[in-house]
């Protein structure tokens, strides 16, 4: 993994396709502290949609 | 007619958002450092400034608890619980949470050097040594005298990079950053934005990274 030179210029528009689980753990707003009971980060074998969401919410 | 010949070397670059507050930015990291390594092939990394917290004082007197309590009016019973239950899954990524030592900061200092740091092709090593400092060394990261000593350890020239963050010669580059988070409609980090086309939010497990990574490959290679 490399550090970027900004070479390839500005990034598009967006919106972007969203891949991935859709529920995965972020920070939103001023924390990200607060998480559900059963939280847990997915095993690393684990495929991206085979567990649920573990957001963070905010304070 | 015959298709061009796969390039499997073809570099995949990922854009992401994130702040050094944000514990679950740090864990993403590794999740993504991860999945790089198991891609196998090249990845070029590029981090932009995201703001949890902007209005939080450089110098607030008091641990993470007090921070919660006090300014959030949070039990700090509950607080303590939280903080143990994020310790607990940072470690299930390597990584040793401090949050007794923690100091909690303003971090709009940290980008800025951030953006010193990838002026000077330094951007990958000071976004970890930033995070380790935060949360497992209870480094502040919030003046300048701090952050020019974490620039130095990462190779950087402590000289310029005082002069930098003494006239905030890269406070517009931390603007640019968020503007263009809140354009793109980023409201949570870690977020990331692969070939600028695919975006992934939250810290993922490796394996999601490892397929969008394959994805955006494959479809290069076409």
């Amino acid at each position: 993994m490399s550090g970027s030179s900004d070479s390839r210029g500005p990034l598009s528009s967006g919106p972007f396709t969203m891949l991935g689980a859709s529920d995965a753990v972020v920070c939103e707003g001023d924390a990200c502290l607060v998480v559900p009971a059963d939280a847990s980060v997915a095993p690393d074998d684990a495929a991206a949609g085979d567990r649920p969401g573990r957001r963070g919410v905010s304070r | 007619m015959t298709s061009a010949p796969a390039t499997p070397s073809a570099t995949v670059k990922v854009d992401i958002w994130s702040d050094i507050a944000c514990p679950w930015c740090f864990i993403g990291k590794r999740k993504f450092e991860e999945a790089v390594r198991r891609f196998g092939r090249p990845v070029e990394v590029e981090y932009h400034s995201f703001e949890l917290s902007p209005d939080t004082p450089v110098d607030f007197e008091g641990d993470e608890v007090d921070f919660l309590s006090t300014h959030k009016g949070m039990p700090a019973d509950q607080v303590r619980g939280m903080l143990a239950t994020v310790a607990g899954i940072a470690s299930e990524v390597g990584l040793a949470y401090d949050f007794d030592h923690l100091q909690h900061t303003n971090t709009v200092k940290a980008h800025e050097v951030l953006h010193f740091a990838k002026a000077n092709g330094r951007q990958v090593e000071m976004k970890e040594r930033l995070l380790h400092a935060y949360f497992e060394e209870g480094r502040h990261v919030g003046r300048v005298d701090d952050l020019v000593q974490l620039a130095g350890e990462v190779g950087l020239d402590e000289s310029a990079a005082r002069e930098a963050l003494e006239s905030g010669r890269h406070l517009d580059d931390v603007r640019a950053d968020q503007a263009q988070a809140q354009a793109y409609g980023i409201s949570g980090v870690p977020f990331f934005v692969l070939d600028g086309r695919y975006g992934i939010s939250g810290a993922q497990a490796p394996e999601a990274f490892v397929q969008a990574l394959e994805q955006v490959a494959s479809e290069a290679t076409r």
